[in-house]
Order: C-alpha cells, then sequence, then structure tokens
C-alpha cells in the first residue's frame, strides 16, 4: 500500500509535470510576440474586444469629407510595395506647384537637349530633340561620326546604328513611348490616359503611381513625385508584359517656365545601371504666336 | 489506480506531443500591427498619460487620402529616419474613416512610419477629427492634422485631448502659415527634445521603454 502510494505520488508528480508543460506550451501559443513594439501595443488588447458595429462606421465625420467613396473606387495595384488612394487622378492633376509650369509648357513647341551619355567608363557626345506632337530625335556620338541615330516621327519609329548602353529594343521602347506632355497635361486632355494605380514609396518620396498603353503596344508605369510633379521613373514593358526598362529622371530644374531634367539614369529591370545622360544645356523654344 | 494513473500518463504525453497547430483554435488570432479605439479613445487616452516626460506626437490621418500619406512619408523622411528610434520620442497615428477609408486600409498607410515607439491607431466612427475641432475651436473636421505635444502635457478630461503645443495642417480653411513642413516640425520637435535629458543609451537598445508597461 504505501509502496502503491509512493508510485502514485510519483506518478502524479509526473502528471503534474506533464500538465504543467502542457499549459506552458498553451501559454506561449497565446502569447504570440506582438509584430509591433510601439507604446500602446504591448499592454492590452488591440482588438479592444468591441469594436464598434458597422452602424457606426464614420459617423462622426461630415459628409463632405467622405464623398461617397467606397473602396471599389480606391486606386490600387496588386503590387505588394502599392498603397491604395482615393481620388488619385483629381490630387495628382490638382497639384499647385505644379500648375505655373504645366500652363507655361503648353505653348513650348520644342525642347532640345545636349550632354552626355555615359555607359561604364565611356561617354558618348549626346543630342535629344524634342518637339509636338510627341517627336524625338536622339543623335549619339562616339567617334569622329555619328554612330547612332533614332527617331520618332508621324512616319514611325526608325533607328540607325546602335545605341550605346541601352538594347536596341529598350532605346524602341523609349521612342515609342516619348510623350512631349507631362501626365498632368495627358490627364487635363484625356482623364482617361492613366490609369491610377495609388501611391508608391520610392527611395526618400512618395510617388503617384499610373499606368498608360501606348498604342504601339507598350505599357508604362509612370512614377509621379507627389510634391513637384515631376516624373521621377518609368517601368517599360513590352507587348508581352514582360518588364524591360526602368527609366529615372532627375535633377529637374526650371528652364524658361517648365521643368526638365538634368539627367536621367536607365536601368534594367533586375536593376544594374545601363547608362547615364547628363544635360549640361536644355533649350526651350515657344510657338510664335 | 496505478492502470488508471498510467493511461493518464500516457494520454498527457501524447497530447504533449501533438504539433501546437493541431491544438483546438481557441488561441487568439495573430495580433494585428494597430490598434482598434473604442469611441471614447479609451486606450488612446491611457497611451498618452502613459508617457508624460516624452515629446509625443499625435497625428490625424485617413489612411487613403493620397496627401495624408504624403505628410506620413514626409515626417518619415525628416523626423523619423534621421532621429531613429529615440526613446524619448513618442508617436500615435490615428487613422479616421475619411474618403471611405476602411480598417484593412491601416496597414498598407502604416508601412509609411517605421519606428519602434510608433502607435498605428483605428478609430472607425471618426470622433477624434470632430473632438480636435473643439478642442481647436475651428468651424471644419479636423483630419490631416499633425501635432506636437511637450512632455508636460497630460491628457486630463475625460472626453478632450488636450491642446496641442504645436500643430501643423494640410486642409484647405485652416492658416496657411500653418501648413505642414516636415522640416518645420522636425526643428519644433528639436526643440521639445531640448527639454528632456538625452536617454542612456543602453535603454535605446531594449524594448520600447514605456511607463505603461
Amino acid at each position: 500500500m504505501s509502496k502503491s502510494l509512493r508510485m502514485s505520488k510519483s506518478l502524479s508528480s509526473v502528471v503534474t509535470g506533464l500538465v504543467l508543460l502542457l499549459m506552458q506550451v498553451g501559454s506561449s501559443s497565446a502569447h504570440t510576440p506582438p509584430t509591433h513594439q510601439g507604446p500602446g501595443a504591448m499592454n492590452h488588447d488591440p482588438a479592444g474586444g468591441r469594436a464598434p458595429v458597422d452602424d457606426s462606421y464614420a459617423s462622426e465625420v461630415p459628409h463632405e469629407e467622405i464623398r461617397d467613396q467606397n473602396q471599389a473606387t480606391l486606386a490600387a495595384d496588386k503590387g505588394e510595395q502599392s498603397i491604395p488612394v482615393a481620388e488619385e487622378i483629381d490630387f495628382v492633376t490638382g497639384n499647385s506647384f505644379r500648375k505655373p509650369f504645366e500652363e507655361s509648357l503648353k505653348t513650348v513647341a520644342k525642347v532640345d537637349y545636349y550632354g552626355t551619355r555615359y555607359v561604364d567608363c565611356e561617354q558618348y557626345p549626346l543630342e535629344v530633340h524634342t518637339a509636338r506632337p510627341n517627336q524625338v530625335r536622339l543623335l549619339m556620338k562616339t567617334g569622329k561620326s555619328f554612330t547612332f541615330e533614332g527617331s520618332k516621327s508621324n512616319q514611325g519609329i526608325e533607328v540607325r546604328g546602335t545605341p550605346q548602353g541601352l538594347a536596341i529594343e529598350q532605346q524602341r521602347a523609349l521612342f515609342a513611348t516619348f510623350e512631349f506632355d507631362t501626365p498632368i497635361l495627358e490627364l487635363e486632355k484625356n482623364p482617361h490616359a492613366f490609369e491610377p494605380l495609388g501611391m508608391e514609396k520610392l527611395p526618400g518620396m512618395l510617388t503617384w503611381k499610373l499606368q498608360a498603353d501606348s498604342s504601339s503596344g507598350y505599357r508604362q508605369v509612370v512614377y509621379v513625385d507627389s510634391h513637384y510633379g515631376d516624373i521621377v521613373k518609368l517601368s517599360i514593358m513590352n507587348a508581352h508584359g514582360a518588364h524591360i526598362l526602368d527609366v529615372a529622371p532627375h535633377d529637374y530644374r526650371a528652364v524658361d517656365g517648365i521643368r526638365v531634367p538634368f539627367a536621367i539614369d536607365y536601368r534594367s529591370p533586375d536593376g544594374p545601371v545601363l547608362a547615364n545622360d547628363r544635360f549640361d544645356r536644355i533649350e526651350v523654344k515657344r510657338r510664335r504666336s | 489506480m496505478s492502470k488508471f494513473l498510467k493511461s493518464m500518463i500516457a494520454g498527457t504525453a501524447l497530447l504533449a506531443l501533438v504539433p501546437l497547430s493541431a491544438l483546438p483554435a481557441d488561441a487568439p488570432p495573430t495580433q494585428k500591427p494597430y490598434v482598434v479605439l473604442d469611441k471614447n479613445l479609451t486606450q488612446l487616452r491611457a497611451d498618452f498619460n502613459a508617457n508624460v516626460g516624452k515629446v509625443r506626437m499625435l497625428y490625424i490621418v485617413g489612411p487613403t487620402c493620397g496627401i495624408c500619406l504624403r505628410g506620413m512619408s514626409d515626417l518619415q523622411e525628416s523626423v523619423y529616419a534621421k532621429k531613429g528610434d529615440d526613446p524619448r520620442l513618442v508617436t500615435f497615428v490615428i487613422h479616421v474613416p475619411t474618403l471611405g477609408a476602411r480598417e484593412a486600409n491601416v496597414v498598407p498607410a502604416s508601412h509609411l512610419i517605421t519606428n519602434r515607439h510608433t502607435t498605428q491607431y483605428w478609430e472607425e466612427t471618426g470622433i477624434t477629427g470632430k473632438l480636435m475641432q473643439e478642442v481647436m475651436g475651428v468651424n471644419k473636421y479636423v483630419w490631416d492634422f499633425w501635432t506636437i505635444y511637450g512632455p508636460k502635457a497630460v491628457w486630463s478630461d475625460e472626453r478632450l485631448p488636450p491642446a496641442p503645443d504645436f500643430w501643423q495642417h494640410q486642409l484647405d480653411g485652416l492658416p496657411i502659415e500653418k501648413k505642414l513642413d516636415a522640416n518645420a516640425f522636425a526643428a519644433k520637435i528639436d526643440g521639445f527634445l531640448a527639454q528632456i535629458p538625452a536617454a542612456p543609451i543602453a535603454s535605446t537598445l531594449g524594448a520600447a521603454p514605456t511607463k505603461s508597461e
């Protein structure tokens, strides 16, 4: 009996130990480490245990601040970095900083860029001549004679020679998607010129993300600086949806009343820099009134 | 008895071997990365008062409002990216349902501020903006609103938050000289921080040291 008792005590202490072990296991599963370490997140149930019922949703917000928006009207793409936003096009076109530059651009007929293309350790004199409507001609020297000339005009795209830094397909895509006007002016002419895709954070800035399908079959996603309205990145996809080039204009300055980039970087979709264009002179020519 | 105990041990031991995933689903769901507030803002008030002695920022934003998001992004660049996780700075971001925003919109927007001492809140009725409107004495629902409270500020009223020591906004109808300027806002924070001794280096390495913990 006493043996049985000892045995029983011993067994019950084992049982107790196992039960305690299980309790610890249960306890640890109930205290999933919080994903957030902020001041209010550790000391209470974040759901509050009593989330407001549906009829209290926005009950204290004046109607004019709701503006009949609903989730279906939010702009967003499926990209993990995209943030859904309301009324994106209105905010893009309503940029007050940009207004005077956009108005000024309406009377510009041509913009000519003079500078250099840098590819690895090589550099090539570069001229880019742009004109309404959506015409562009690029000349690049590699020595005593032109080695590359490309253009987009009413007659289509023509390419002679090999562009430095970019593949022919990439250079063609650049010509095909070239727009003389900014997205803001394009949207003024046609509110459906771009599909809004929400916002995305690029290094140092938050951008409006817009998508346009070109008649040539290319698709481009345009990233617009949410402060200054400058295009800071373009991603170009070919007709098959393959991402073929990223373009990053920067160093924007005001020249004769319009905003123009003095630098453009080209990157392949997997990241490496292909070429950099740097302009030391940009000339703006206005329409004759 | 012995048999009974043995079978209990065996049963318990087997239970102990069951993977956690197979346990009954009575464990709480994964914690949200934000706090859902009640209409009395109970938790916000508690968090605010738990951090007396620190510089506190309180932002009222719409999580689908692009201009609000830009404000958050600007402050990330001007304040949080530069000051790191200074434990003397505590931030409360209250997301309200303007422009049709829903709770699901909080998480994507909240990524714009990356700081250990920042708590994001979802307040579904939008009363936060109404209460701040009352505090500020303005004739406009207050959101897209950015405030700083010095270390002495206490939320003593049962209902209304205290008046901010400094504020900026991105609204039409409020003073244009008070429009959000992230650099000016960051400079103001520096001014308030100067009132608090710098934290020992060791405390910046640990978890968020709030008074409520």
